[in-house]
């Protein structure tokens, strides 16, 4: 059997039409309106609106959903009427204006929310922009709180993203490039760099891997990251999913390129390192050396969450001469009358625990905190006096979900999580041997990992000890004089001197 | 990659098959040690003591700690432990064991006999603290508690203490291997007694020991203090009560002065005479402050000087019987034949020091400092 060829031509998506072929207007009103109508199949929320200018009918056509009603009053409607002039150009103050003799434009132009207006006895007809930019209010995004800073989060609306991002780097070099990507959806994606900073390279390997998606709808970020990530089988993120602008600009200055997407408030960073996950813009906000600590307890929530519950395993299932004399006591008597193994207790708890954080999330606010109660409170003292689980399992499950959901990005905590259960399987069946040997693996995947040709554990693997100043911990921002170079930025310096005051000082 | 997945997937899914099959050693699936005694039965036998730790009802649930003594012979520690495997419930551990006691009769013959069951298990208790007993180990373990406290927490205790306050040395069962396979290096145990008088378990000297054999003679607290500051053993804290004699009597409980030991160091010098090691001085000086001193406020310099030179005076005499104990004892606790050996090597005779040290003129010289007298003047 011969393999590749054969599927690809087979599997093309169905192309729906969009204004790929032209079609010409006729002068005819009803005829441009029926064929509207035809196009749209009928659809019961497209308007016409009759006018007549100069005594001539015009008519004017739009989706009523997407057009803003005062925008079409004030900058159409109340123009056309007053100065009664088929001068469209001069008449209209409409900020987008365009002529045009082919239909499906119009059709298109519709929806994205354009009014079109067909004159009588004209072929030409006139796309003016009246789109409604409704959306919700800026909030701080709830999965990506921080007790000082900036509390401004994304919004569904990309042209609101792209202003709060303009706003915050005032730059001429600050490049948008606008993608439409989906089939039926005909979604509008973003990339945003800064084009004297990021590597060449680097943007036409986005560019590439963007353009090449051929989907019949794209949903959210998530549909983009499945198709231009490297290793899709890997258990790590590879992009930052954030909501926030600020992380986002930290990252565009770094010469990393950010991807914004229409309907939705989360956008990813590419190419990121493992450390990214780990950083928090509060970090820039204190002082450095409590910013360094809180990244240092990040790390170690890191090691805990991966490996508490196996190591707690493979301890008293195989290894328990290494715990202290007093401590083995107080182990030991809680496990003395659980009926299952360590492996066994560890699943059934790890089990309820990802039950209850689900439950949570699905719940408004007030019931999700009934669930924490009942389900922290009252089945982890109901399972520990029934002796089904012992206490210190509770202990190591807890401390392993709250060193978990220490870390700053969502997708990461939930990527530790599933990995504790391989470990705690092999911790199970091998103790420690078996532990290093799944860390062993994990370290090497890690160091292995790359994203858009740049190394996923720097500044660990390779190791650049300079740049470990802003990734572990984070010395003072004076000190941090270069940028990261995993991304290869096309200059490196950052910073220059800033504190050079002090020496003038003396002099 | 798509390969290794499937592998990947293959081999953890049967691993969950190969659990408990393994070599699990489940903690709650085991019963441990907590502290052994050992003793003399007849030519053959062995009687070991074994304080196993009860765990019945979780302490978390009201639970209270206790011990199961058992007693059983055998022809080898090994074998008594597997016979005692035979009358516990679940399996025996001796990992977390914490106390090893010897009664004084078994001491005297080789103990590397008995702790080779220790030695060989990769999971022995290298850490255990080792004590002679005056008398028969099992009747101190068959003590069960004192006080609140059980016993073989108290024991391992008691020694612990002992060797804050530089009164034993610290040995654990590892020291005592490497010791024992030593020919210049001699050891000595804690030696614990029952009191009498107060109904309890004490720390009553050091029992000296030449290679693996207890050698019969015991040093009291006070001396092992003075020995182990020679061998540049202090620990945290280390006290001497002198008796400074009559013409510093004044009244009621005037006779004694207390130092509180800050620093010593100790120097041995050797002199040789014909390639053979003809005698050895060993030169300690401590530095401490007055810890009790009833009889005056010590105003004067001079004064505390009289009672420092004092101090050395008796300190010496005292030190010059304590080596002559060693020496009848055949216990070269200093390490002397080890010196010869690395800094001396011509005046070492490895197969002969066992004749030569009890032969060796062996002197103390005690140098006392004092530098506090105490807060209030």
């Amino acid at each position: 059997m011969r393999r590749g060829k054969r599927k690809s031509i087979r599997n093309e998506p169905y192309q729906i039409p969009t204004a790929t072929e032209s079609y010409e207007a006729f002068p005819s009103l009803e005829k441009n309106k029926e064929y509207i109508l035809s196009q749209f199949h009928n659809t019961e929320d497209i308007k016409f609106r009759k006018l007549t200018i100069e005594n001539i009918t015009c008519k004017l056509a739009y989706l009523d959903p997407l057009v803003d009603e005062d925008k079409l009053q004030k900058t159409i409607m109340k123009p056309l009427m007053e100065k009664n002039t088929l001068n469209i150009e001069d008449t209209v103050t409409s900020k987008e204006y365009r002529s045009s003799v082919d239909l499906n434009e119009a059709v298109t132009g519709l929806t994205k929310g354009f009014v079109v207006l067909f004159i009588e006895g004209h072929q030409h007809f006139y796309l003016l922009e009246a789109f409604s930019a409704n959306s919700r209010a800026v909030s701080e995004p709830i999965n990506e709180q921080v007790v000082r800073g900036s509390h401004e989060g994304f919004v569904e609306n990309i042209m609101q993203n792209l202003q709060m991002l303009r706003r915050r780097i005032e730059n001429p070099n600050l490049v948008i490039r606008f993608f439409k990507v989906g089939k039926t959806t005909d979604t509008k994606l973003a990339i945003i760099y800064l084009q004297h900073l990021v590597n060449p390279e680097l943007i036409d390997e986005v560019e590439k891997r963007i353009t090449s998606i051929k989907t019949d709808s794209i949903q959210t970020p998530g549909y983009v990251e499945e198709f231009i990530e490297d290793s899709p089988f890997s258990p790590f993120p590879q992009m930052l999913s954030t909501e926030r602008p600020d992380r986002l600009t930290a990252h565009i200055i770094e010469g990393r390129i950010g991807l914004l997407m229409e309907g939705s408030p989360s956008t990813l960073v590419m190419p990121v390192t493992f450390f990214a996950f780990y950083q928090s813009p509060e970090d820039y906000n204190s002082r450095w050396y409590i910013g360094s600590i809180l990244r240092l307890i990040r790390v170690a929530s890191f090691i805990f969450a991966l490996g508490l519950p196996s190591l707690y395993i493979a301890t008293v299932s195989f290894h328990s001469e290494v715990l202290p004399a007093e401590l083995i006591l107080n182990i030991k008597s809680s496990l003395e009358n659980v009926p299952f193994p360590p492996l066994l207790e560890a699943l059934i708890m790890q089990i309820i625990l990802e039950l209850l954080r689900e439950a949570a999330i699905r719940l408004p606010g007030p019931i999700a905190q009934t669930i924490g109660i009942v389900g922290g409170l009252v089945i982890g003292t109901a399972i520990v006096e029934a002796n089904l689980v012992s206490n210190m399992m509770i202990i190591v499950v807890a401390l392993t979900a709250i060193s978990s959901f220490a870390v700053p990005s969502y997708e990461m905590s939930m990527s530790i999580r599933l990995l504790g259960f391989p470990l705690m399987l092999l911790s199970a069946s091998f103790g420690f041997i078996g532990l290093v040997f799944g860390l062993s693996i994990i370290l090497i995947h890690l160091c292995s990992l790359e994203t858009f040709g740049t190394p996923y554990f720097s500044p660990l693997a390779p190791l650049r000890l300079n740049e470990l100043k802003d990734s572990i911990v984070r010395l003072p921002r004076w000190l941090l004089g270069d940028r990261p170079t995993d991304v290869h930025p096309q200059f490196n310096k950052q910073e220059w001197r800033s504190r050079r005051w002090k020496k003038n000082e003396n002099d | 990659m798509k390969k290794t997945w499937h592998l990947s997937i293959i081999f953890s899914t049967t691993l969950l098959f190969l659990t408990s099959c393994w070599d699990q050693e489940l903690l709650k699936e085991s019963k441990l040690i907590y502290g052994a005694g050992l003793d003399y039965e007849n030519e053959n036998e062995i009687r070991t003591t074994f304080a196993v730790r009860n765990l019945g009802i979780p302490v978390s649930q009201g639970g209270v700690y206790s011990n199961r003594i058992l007693s059983v012979s055998g022809s080898s520690p090994r074998d008594t432990r597997i016979k005692v495997d035979r009358v516990l419930s679940k399996q025996v551990t001796a990992s977390k064991n914490q106390l090893i006691l010897l009664g004084k009769e078994i001491a005297r013959k080789d103990i590397d006999h008995i702790f080779d069951v220790l030695y060989r298990d990769p999971k022995g208790p290298l850490d255990a603290r080792v004590g002679v007993v005056d008398g028969r180990a099992e009747d101190m373990l068959n003590l069960d508690h004192i006080g609140d406290t059980l016993i073989t927490e108290f024991m391992s205790d008691l020694i612990k203490g002992a060797e804050n306050k530089t009164e034993a040395p610290p040995m654990t069962i590892e020291k005592t291997f490497r010791y024992s396979k030593d020919v210049g290096q001699d050891y000595a145990l804690p030696y614990i007694r029952f009191n009498e008088d107060v109904g309890a378990p004490e720390i009553n000297g050091i029992a000296l020991f030449h290679q693996s054999n207890f050698t019969g003679v015991v040093l009291p607290p006070f001396d092992a203090t003075l020995l182990l500051l020679m061998a540049d053993a202090k620990s945290k804290k280390a006290s001497i009560v002198e008796n400074i004699g009559k013409e510093h009597d004044q009244g009621f409980l005037t006779q004694t002065v207390t130092i509180n030991i800050q620093n010593a160091k100790s120097d041995i010098e050797y002199s040789f005479q014909e390639g053979n090691i003809s005698k050895a001085v060993i030169h300690l000086e401590v530095r401490g402050n007055i810890e009790e001193y009833p009889q005056n406020h010590l105003f004067k310099e001079s004064q505390v000087e009289n009672i420092a030179d004092e101090l050395s005076k008796k300190l010496t005499e005292r030190g010059n019987n304590l080596l002559t104990k060693l020496q009848e004892a055949n216990c070269d606790f200093l390490g002397i034949g080890r010196d010869l050996n690395a800094y001396h090597h011509e005046a070492w005779h490895p197969k002969q020091w066992d004749k030569e040290f009890t032969k060796l003129n062996i002197e103390a010289k005690v140098k006392v400092k004092i530098s506090e007298t105490g807060i209030i003047k």
